[in-house]
């Protein structure tokens, strides 16, 4: 039984119990935890509001061995996204960060560089004026943290040069004309392309001088989505709610 | 100690009950072996019948013995005006002050891709062919404050605007994070008189 005082990302909370809730969370040292707080659904609960998704805190839990199910002792907010909470839209592209999080095989120790991660994109999130391309910059930096980055610079089949004809989601590289086609075989248009490349190498600061129409978004989405899940080996139910 | 057969088969069962543990449900099995015959036998049947009888109703989901429940069927209940609950737990509590006098709709939760939750798991397709058939003037979304329960609102909004229909939420009160469910009658009464226009 040890145990552990924590910041945390609160990845997910659901019902356990009539009054007890399982909470998932995510943090830089212990890796993905799940824990049971008692009693929060409560209106005079001490905890209430600190435990909802996309929340940052700071937790007090026993954790008998790390696998396991910890008890969650004491939970204070540090920071919440509250633009999720008037925003759908945001809510959504959120939700589907948290949903690669909460899906992919996470290493239980030293997550640091992924937490600091998640939160700055959080802080983004919640102010930034183009959220869907600082979500899409966050999905392709979580692409690489798990060891996969999207090559551009040559055809991921015969290795030519340009002009690529799309992208080969199973070989997380471009391909040429000749190369092109099989059911790993996304279609997409040069300009497409080079913004996905400077999408995937600005990181989610460096998104100003950026210029996508609509459906280059939707297209990059869509090629995100399908390398996480296909390189994660996950499915991702939030992406179906993105296009309706 | 094991006890008889019988004994240990109510007991496990009973231990599947919320907030019973092995030592309550074992307490509970003696109770109902010490009390009248006739006693324990109506509790056997009263969950019998219950679990016969009670259906959910055709038009808003609240528990009900017929086709359309007891509020669907009260012909003194405003039908223009409709409160979205997420579950049928939370239109109790907003019965509970007796000051509402329009129709519910229930959900059936929130939405929640994370686990799996999305529109077409919850009853948001017969909600919005109820909005559709002209009678509502106003609804009401009275989903629980959490952040998934304000993404539910903002997207049945979003919804139902177009079809010419005043959307509401339901005002402050019930603490972020909290449940609709477990508010009490005036802090509910509230929630529904400050209810405002949601934004958009
Ligand atoms: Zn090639
Ligand atoms: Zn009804």
């Amino acid at each position: 039984m040890s145990l552990i005082k924590t910041d945390a990302l609160v990845l997910k909370v659901g019902d356990y119990s009539e009054s007890t809730r399982l909470v998932t969370l995510l943090t830089p040292d212990h890796g993905r935890l799940r824990a049971l707080a008692k009693g929060v659904r409560r209106i005079r609960s001490r905890d209430r509001g600190a435990l909802e998704p996309f929340s940052r805190v700071h937790v007090t839990l026993y954790l008998k061995d790390p696998s396991g199910l910890g008890t969650l002792r004491e939970s204070a907010i540090l920071s919440t996204p509250s633009a999720l909470r008037s925003d759908y839209h945001r809510w959504l592209l959120a939700s589907l960060v948290f949903e690669v999080l909460d899906r992919a095989t996470l290493p239980a120790t030293d997550l640091h560089t992924l937490f600091d991660l998640v939160c700055a994109y959080l802080d983004e999130l919640n102010a930034t004026p183009r959220p869907v391309e600082a979500t899409l910059a966050v999905l392709a930096a979580l692409l690489e943290w798990h060891g996969f980055r999207p090559d551009f610079t040559c055809c991921g089949v015969c290795g030519g040069g340009e002009p690529f004809a799309g992208f080969r989601v199973d070989k997380c590289s471009v391909v040429c004309g000749r190369c092109a086609g099989g059911s790993h075989f996304l279609s997409l248009p040069p300009g497409t392309l080079k913004a996905f490349e400077h999408l995937a190498s600005a990181g989610i600061r460096g998104l100003e001088s950026l210029r996508l129409s609509g459906l280059q978004l939707d297209q990059i989405c869509s090629l995100l989505v399908a390398l996480l899940q296909y390189h994660l080996e996950i499915t991702l139910t939030t992406a179906r709610m993105l296009h309706v | 100690m094991k006890l008889t057969p019988a004994m240990e088969t109510l007991i496990a069962e009973l231990v599947k009950l919320p907030t019973i543990g092995r030592k309550s449900a074992q307490r509970l099995a003696f109770h109902l072996l010490r009390a009248k015959r006739d006693d324990a036998l109506a509790l056997a049947r009263a969950i019998e019948r219950m679990r016969e009888t009670v259906r959910f109703c055709a038009q808003c989901g609240n528990i009900a013995e017929a086709e359309r429940c007891g509020i669907c069927s009260d012909p003194s209940r405003d039908p223009s005006l409709i409160c979205v609950v997420e579950e049928v737990t939370d239109l109790v509590a907003f019965e509970r002050p007796g000051s509402f006098r329009g129709l519910y709709h229930v959900l059936g939760g929130c939405l929640s891709p994370l686990h799996g939750v999305t529109p077409e798991k919850l009853a948001i397709a017969p909600l919005m062919e109820r909005l559709r058939s002209g009678s509502v003037r106003e609804v009401i979304i009275a989903t629980n404050p959490s952040v998934d329960g304000e993404a539910t609102a903002l997207y049945l909004a979003k919804l139902a605007r177009p079809l010419g229909v005043r959307v509401t939420r339901i005002g402050m009160g019930i603490p972020i994070g909290s449940s609709v469910e477990f508010a009490d009658e005036i802090t509910v009464q509230k929630a529904l008189e400050g209810r405002r226009e949601i934004e958009g």
